[in-house]
């Protein structure tokens, strides 16, 4: 199974941020776990490392949204090669579409993250 | 003229038509009676002339012979003539020779005759006088005077009238008679028209034609009456089906709309009891210290999870409830009362947080508006610019209205952290955006001005720059009460 170098885990939801970290630790598969409150966060911390591997993103948070950072990353041609999944409880078909719309992003999925989850996008993209 | 102009068309074609007949019979009448005349008195003339000559040819050997007796015989048997009345010879010296009359008349009159010298018949009134000259061998012998009176010419122009008179009255019946028959083609036909058009205008019914059209004008105005009429029905037709889907597409949204409103404040009330009692049971786990030490921070992420959604569901609650306000009458409200008791409602704010604020409200110190909405915008406004003021400072707030039009417009300035337009013009008043996340906020604050602003007629300008403020214009629809 492939082993993550860095996953960067994007949401205002602390509960939700806690959850996917402690199955990416239960599955020992990520070298290093950044999480950011929002959008504006992950773009600072993007601009001051290196570039995850991975990065699960949510869409409704304030200051910067999921929609924001991903135009900000074509702006600031920032991480060009990193592979995004939308983490959201959103179920908007318009939403769906949106995202979809990016090439970073790969799939389009609801909360919760889960273990069988990680492990099934680590098999088909990595 | 205007009463011409306000005649029906078939008046006015009897009319013309009439006129125009009366004036060619006119003309020809008199036409003909003028040349009638004159025929008739060329021929007197000529009858005169030859008369004279007989007469005159005949007298000659008696004044060559000096017997008068002869010559008075000759001139007698112009007795036969009815129209002469006088007829005189006059020796080479002028002396009068021989005389006749028809009346007794002197010798000077008779003279009068023969000083006028007339040398063909020349007319005096109804008098036709001519004096003839005789010659014997080239010599002058002596003069020949006939006068005529041509009573009958009289008789013969008052006939003449009476005759073009009777054809005159005889052309207009005929006209009149004519024209009454061959305008029912054009009059008849446009009659139906306007009865027809009139029909129309005082039913409304466009299913209505008009029958008998030809080629001429009048069928093609039929024709195009017909034509108009036919698409006006068709348009009406339309009309009525886009209506009528309209009024059922409002019907439906309308349903719609209530539905989903009952279905927001149904789920959302719903919610509001469950998430009550879980956090109710999370602090009553925490104050009891239940908790183990190892399991703290996933206790505390629940509970914070617990807190957002609570804070969720009464903020939807809070506008489920705000939306169905948004139908109050408006009254008359002193800004500076109103704004004075908001400052009331939230003066711990105020105070901790030392805010100076300034209101001008001189150029327009009323407002009718719905007196709860109105507070809430002044709430809402202060209280955002009391909670994002930059850092170390105390929030600085100006307000003032000025009137444009039908607006009220309150103009909030403040010098707090201001917004980044670029980045968030889109989303400024969106229900649960935040732009800023360090202070407590639900993000309803906005969302909630705006439903009201618009719901009255009115719109937001906001202008705002990062660390330098911002200034909300709001236009209130400051309609008449």
């Amino acid at each position: 199974m492939h082993h993550f170098n860095k996953v960067l885990l994007v949401d205002d939801d602390a509960a939700t941020n806690f959850l996917a970290e402690l199955a990416f630790r239960n599955l020992a598969i990520a070298n290093e776990i950044q999480v950011a409150s929002d959008g504006f966060v992950a773009c600072e911390l993007l601009k001051q490392n290196s570039c995850p591997d991975i990065i699960f993103l949510d869409i409704r948070m304030p200051r910067m949204d999921g929609f924001d950072f991903l135009e900000s990353l074509n702006e600031l041609n920032m991480c060009k090669h990193v592979k995004v999944v939308m983490l959201t409880s959103s179920t908007r078909m318009e939403d769906k579409a949106r995202a979809l719309s990016y090439n970073a992003v790969v799939e389009y999925l609801e909360k919760p993250l889960t273990e069988d989850i990680i492990q099934k996008i680590a098999d088909t993209y990595f | 003229m205007t009463a011409f102009k306000n005649y029906s068309i078939k008046n006015k074609l009897i009319i013309i038509q009439t006129t125009t007949a009366f004036i060619v019979v006119l003309v020809c009448c008199i036409f003909f009676v003028l040349n009638d005349i004159r025929t008739f008195k060329d021929s007197a003339k000529r009858k005169m002339y030859s008369l004279t000559r007989i007469v005159g040819e005949n007298a000659v050997p008696t004044l060559v012979f000096l017997d008068q007796d002869a010559a008075t015989q000759i001139l007698m048997k112009l007795n036969k003539e009815p129209d002469i009345a006088l007829a005189s010879i006059f020796d080479k010296n002028g002396r009068l020779f021989a005389r006749y009359s028809r009346q007794s008349l002197s010798n000077d009159s008779v003279r009068m005759a023969y000083i006028k010298k007339p040398a063909t018949p020349e007319f005096e009134g109804r008098r036709l006088v001519i004096n003839y000259p005789l010659y014997q061998d080239s010599a002058f012998v002596g003069t020949v005077v006939l006068r005529a009176e041509l009573n009958d010419l009289d008789k013969i122009i008052i006939g003449y009238i009476i005759v073009a008179g009777l054809v005159l009255v005889a052309a207009i019946i005929a006209c009149l008679i004519i024209s009454g028959f061959l305008q029912r083609s054009i009059v008849y036909r446009l009659l139906r028209l306007v009865s027809k058009t009139k029909e129309v205008a005082k039913t409304g019914n466009y299913a209505l034609r008009v029958d008998g059209t030809g080629d001429d004008e009048i069928g093609v105005l039929a024709d195009g009456f017909n034509t108009m009429l036919i698409q006006i029905e068709k348009m009406e037709k339309f009309l009525k089906e886009t209506n009528e889907s309209l009024k059922n597409y409002s019907t439906t949204l309308e349903r719609t709309n209530r539905e989903l409103e009952e279905f927001a404040y149904i789920s959302s009330h719903d919610m509001k009891s469950p998430i009550t009692s879980l956090h109710g049971m999370l602090t009553l786990m925490q104050q009891k210290n239940a908790i183990k030490p190892e399991h703290q921070q996933l206790f505390d992420l629940a509970f914070n999870s617990a807190t957002q959604m609570r804070k969720t569901i009464h903020a939807l609650n809070e506008i489920i409830a705000f939306r169905k306000t948004l139908k109050i009458e408006r009254e008359k409200i002193n800004l500076a009362e109103a704004l004075e008791e908001v400052k009331l409602r939230i003066y711990d704010m105020i105070v901790s947080s030392g805010a100076q604020i300034t209101a001008n409200f001189s150029e327009c110190p009323f407002v009718n508006y719905p007196a709860v909405h109105l507070k809430s915008i002044f709430q809402n406004l202060l209280t955002n610019a009391i909670k994002y003021k930059q850092e170390g400072r105390a929030p600085v707030i100006d307000i003032k209205t000025t009137k444009q039009e039908n607006f009220v417009v309150l103009e909030v300035r403040d010098r707090g952290l201001g917004i980044d337009m670029s980045r968030y013009k889109d989303k400024l008043f969106g229900l649960f955006q935040r732009f800023h996340t360090h202070t407590e906020g639900m993000g309803i604050g906005l969302h909630m001005i705006h439903s009201i602003v618009e719901s009255y007629g009115g719109k937001i300008l906001m202008e705002s720059e990062v660390n330098r403020g911002t200034t909300f214009k709001i236009y209130l629809g400051n309609a008449p009460l």
